[in-house]
């Protein structure tokens, strides 16, 4: 779990010495907490909720659950993993109820070249288009798919650590990842992707 | 190595370089190999595609917004600790005035009994007779 647990850049107290100053209601260890873990947990939530406003509340949300039942952690150095299941519990609670969007409706007419292709403005309105092709191939996905996928290809986490913050046995984690990247290669190549 | 096995052991170690067995399977089989190459692609969008960067408002106001949340959590907590024992001192208060009141009405002319014993009983004068009244005589 290299990411889950690795130090904090620079000189700064390490996370876990951050979280037992936090759990004792220090203020300033607080927002030094928000401010080392806001950026991960932006991409996982951006990532899951397919847009900036609905991610934004995820973050929000997470947050203030996890702040809330920081005193009852009772291992600080698990803070991240702890953090990001209580994110994907927000997720599932949010964005897991909206019915998924059908990939047929969603899915565009003609052939998108790959931006590795192209240079320039093109390729920025190529990558813009695979970025939302990405978003939209997710958005189709129920929570179950896309929360694996996520996590695994976006923070590179281990099997082992999926299995441990989704709370499933290893061969869920593995069927429901197979499932996931089956459908987002699906949706790709009927946007017109090509590999 | 079959179609379904190739595809179950190329998810298992994405990333990894294929062993000889996958190699060989690809090299009779177009479909797999159509199949692995988009896998890899999709997998790759997914991985490199830039994901938008959180907006700068947002990340300032986070950490202050959450401060704000948590001492307002907590001055709610103070509230109802201070509600809860004025309501403890006003039960205790009024069990203690209770107790008072029930006392002075359950001895009636505890006030009489209370002078009687500040004051010195009332003696007979020499010579004076210590009359009955006849009403407590009988």
């Amino acid at each position: 779990m290299k990411l889950l647990h690795q130090p904090r850049p620079g000189t700064g107290p390490s996370r876990t010495a951050l979280v037992r100053e936090a759990q004792r209601g220090d203020e300033r260890a607080f927002r030094a907490l928000v401010a080392d873990v806001q950026q991960r947990l932006w991409q996982v939530a951006r990532r899951l909720a397919g847009d900036d406003d609905r991610a934004a509340d995820l973050v929000q949300e997470s947050l203030m659950r996890a702040f809330r039942a920081l005193p009852r952690l009772r291992d600080p150095e698990r803070f991240m993993p702890w953090l990001l299941r209580i994110l994907n519990h927000v997720a599932t609670d949010t964005l897991g109820a909206r019915q998924p969007e059908s990939l047929e409706d969603l899915a565009e007419a003609g052939l998108e070249p790959m931006a590795s292709e192209l240079e320039g403005p093109e390729a920025r309105a190529v990558a813009a288009g695979t970025a939302e092709a990405i978003d939209r191939a997710l958005a189709g996905m129920p929570m179950i798919y896309r929360q694996p996928l996520v996590l695994r290809h976006v923070l590179d986490l281990t099997y082992d650590d999926l299995a441990q913050i989704l709370d499933l046995p290893l061969g869920t984690v593995k069927t429901r990842l197979f499932r996931g990247r089956e459908m987002l290669r699906e949706h790709l190549l009927r946007e017109g992707f090509r590999p | 190595m079959t179609c379904y096995e190739l595809r179950l052991t190329f998810h298992e170690d994405l990333g990894a370089t294929p062993g000889p067995g996958i190699l060989e399977h690809l090299g009779t089989c177009p479909l797999c190999r159509a199949w692995t190459a988009s896998l890899a692609a999709a997998v790759r969008h997914l991985e490199t595609t830039v994901i938008p960067a959180m907006p700068l408002d947002f990340s300032r106001s986070l950490a202050p917004a959450l401060v704000r949340e948590r001492r307002a959590r907590m001055a709610g907590r103070w509230r109802w600790v201070a509600a809860a024992l004025v309501v403890l001192a006003s039960t205790a208060g009024g069990w203690q005035l209770g107790r008072i009141l029930l006392v002075r009405q359950a001895v009636p002319g505890s006030e009489q009994a209370r002078s009687a014993d500040i004051l010195p009983a009332p003696r007979a004068m020499p010579g004076q007779a210590n009359v009955v009244p006849a009403s407590l005589g009988r």
